[in-house]
């Protein structure tokens, strides 16, 4: 039982940490400010319930979440990354928003409110009671997989331009790099693996609703990245563990421990992650892992 | 269409417009100042509306001792979160970035705080309302209100910017902080007055939005959209761009929803013809409506 959730809260800690390395290639590297995650989280989560739930098998239907995702990404991308950089903030957010308010009205391809049900887990008949450890080895093959190429980009000559963008997107324009053509790819494949995340999701909690995907999740995504370490990998991993075992951990605590004054848990885990932010991004904004000289083989 | 229907559509387009430009007046101060957007502006929104409701209901209090509680009340958190969190990152020298995921994390903390004081539910204010028939549509005492003490505040707004000598000093300051500073004006000073004022009347919008519908723990978060595709359209920072910009955007939506209907999709899509606008606005002309040419050139770049 005890191992179980151990089991668990390490599988959303793989999950996050991925989606949090999706961000930081974005926002940590490229300091471009997705404030809509989550849109492309439920993208991946969405498509690979609707497709193996018709049959189709999971590695199709995780490759399809991806390519959706990119169309998505990129039509985000096409109106505001010329823009200025708080534009997009705006609209990603608003972005999410549409997102979960279609899956939540178009019942008869999404199932409305409800969501769905029933999404198949792979190879269930051949893990039968040891289905969270072999599932926890996926999703761990996973992210190290997400690392490493988000690793392989950042620290590749086309990383360097998006660090540069960064810092002074103007100075890398001057030079005569097309910016929004680097900001666009950056943003795209942020996208993708974001919609890894959301396969992993759907697939592991075998239903998903509206529900799953408010805004809060962006946030604390937001959080964990900042605590992490805004443009360190090994940073957001961290960040990802504490997070996944306080949020987890509070969860599992609440049927154990009576809350003072009555207090509602789930009001209460997120005022801590609003809190963290706030203090991290005032007296430590580096987070804990700080970012990196970039390695270069010259 | 009936006459009656276009009436009625009409008057939801003003109520909804008078409500936009009381929540977009002040974030597009504030972004104009500050040159970040404060997403913790939709729960200074739900604050005022709740506030409100505390005396409201609470107390048991005539509604307009309500919204002047908001007011102040509102105006004061507005306030308090510049001083604990933004004013500290100033002085640290820390970018738009820092000031736009500090104000993420306000907005969590705020929205969870005021929901666990509460609850989810959705409450009422204790209201009598009267109705009215105007050309076929019928209109509350309150909307009237609504719109009346809108406009009256946008009048005393445009009086208090070109006639007096606080309202000259935020234009200043807004325009141009270095020089203003240069000029003697204390723009700590101002900045504390533009946050009480725009999160006052972020507040009051709270109040009016609370009225005309219900409240809920995410009602400013919903309006959060819509204000931002005021603001933006108006041109950051302008405030007469944003008053039509806030009626324009009432007008379209509620045109837009009778568009929904009539293409057999969902009114729940309502808040998208914001989204859409908004969209349009980014590609047709990103400096906003008033399109001062340095403010589409300040769209371009940051």
């Amino acid at each position: 039982m005890l191992l179980d959730y151990a089991l668990d809260a390490l599988i959303y800690t793989g999950i996050y940490a991925i989606l949090t390395i999706s961000l930081n290639l974005e926002a940590g590297c490229t300091g471009l400010m997705n404030f809509g995650k989550v849109a492309f989280f439920a993208t991946g989560a969405y498509t690979t319930a609707l497709l193996t739930t018709s049959g189709v098998p999971v590695i199709f239907s995780a490759i399809a979440g991806v390519l959706l995702s990119a169309v998505f990404g990129l039509l985000v991308a096409l109106p505001t990354l010329r823009l200025r950089a708080d534009y997009l903030a705006i609209v990603t957010i608003a972005f999410g928003e549409i997102l979960r308010m279609f899956l939540h009205n178009e019942d008869w391809l999404t199932g409305g409110p409800i969501g769905i049900r029933g999404i198949p887990q792979p190879l269930y008949q051949y893990f039968d009671g040891s289905y969270l450890l072999f599932y926890l080895f996926i999703v761990f093959i996973t992210l190290v997989a997400c690392y490493f190429i988000a690793e392989l980009v950042i620290n590749s000559p086309f990383g360097r331009v998006l660090r540069a963008i960064r810092d002074d997107e103007d100075a890398v324009a001057a030079l005569g790099k097309n910016t929004f053509l680097f900001k666009t790819q950056a943003f795209v494949i942020g996208a993708c693996i974001a919609s890894i995340a959301g396969t992993l999701f759907a697939h592991y909690l075998s239903f998903i609703s509206p529900d799953m995907f408010l805004p809060t999740l962006t946030f604390s995504i937001w959080t964990i990245m900042v605590i992490g370490g805004r443009g360190n990998n090994l940073g957001v991993i961290t960040g990802s563990v504490l997070i996944t075992v306080f949020e987890r951990g509070s969860r599992f605590i609440k049927d154990y421990i009576e809350m003072p004054f009555g207090l509602e848990p789930y009001n209460v885990r997120i005022i801590v992650i609003g809190l963290l932010l706030i203090l991290f991004i005032i007296y430590r904004p580096d987070g804990m892992l700080r970012e990196r000289k970039s390695r270069s083989p010259l | 269409m009936p006459l009656g229907n276009l009436a009625q559509i009409v008057i939801n387009s003003v109520i909804m417009g008078s409500i936009y430009v009381l929540i977009a007046i002040g974030l597009t101060m504030v972004y104009r100042v500050l040159r970040f957007a404060n997403f913790s502006h939709a729960e200074l929104v739900t604050f005022g509306a709740y506030s409100a409701y505390m005396v409201n209901v609470s107390l048991g209090l005539d509604i307009a001792f309500g919204l002047i509680a908001a007011f102040i009340l509102t105006g004061l958190l507005g306030i308090a979160t510049d001083v604990l969190v933004f004013r500290r990152l100033r002085q640290k020298g820390s970018g738009t970035v820092s000031m736009m995921i500090a104000s993420i994390g306000i907005g969590l903390v705020l929205r969870q705080s005021i929901q666990e004081i509460w609850g989810p539910d959705i409450r009422w204010y204790d209201l009598s309302v009267e109705s009215y028939s105007v050309l076929g549509a019928s209109v509350t005492d309150i909307e009237i209100a609504i719109v009346a003490v809108s406009i009256a505040l946008i009048v005393l707004l445009h009086m208090m910017f070109t006639h007096t000598k606080l309202g000259k000093a935020m234009r200043g300051v807004s325009d141009n902080p270095q020089l203003a500073m240069a000029s003697g004006i204390d723009t700590e000073k101002i900045l504390l007055k533009v946050w009480f004022l725009g999160a006052g009347l972020a507040g009051a919008g709270g109040v009016f939005m609370g009225a005309d519908t219900r409240l809920i723990p995410i009602l400013g978060w919903e309006m959060l959209l819509p204000a931002f595709a005021v603001v933006i359209m108006g041109g950051i920072g302008s405030f007469y761009g944003a008053i039509i910009a806030a009626y324009l955007l009432g007008f379209a939506e509620n045109f837009g929803v009778l568009l929904l209907s009539d293409l057999g999709l969902s009114t729940g899509y309502r808040s998208a013809i914001a989204f859409i606008v908004l969209i349009l606005v980014l590609i047709l002309r990103p400096g906003g409506i008033m399109g001062r040419r340095e403010n589409n050139a300040a769209g371009l770049r940051s």
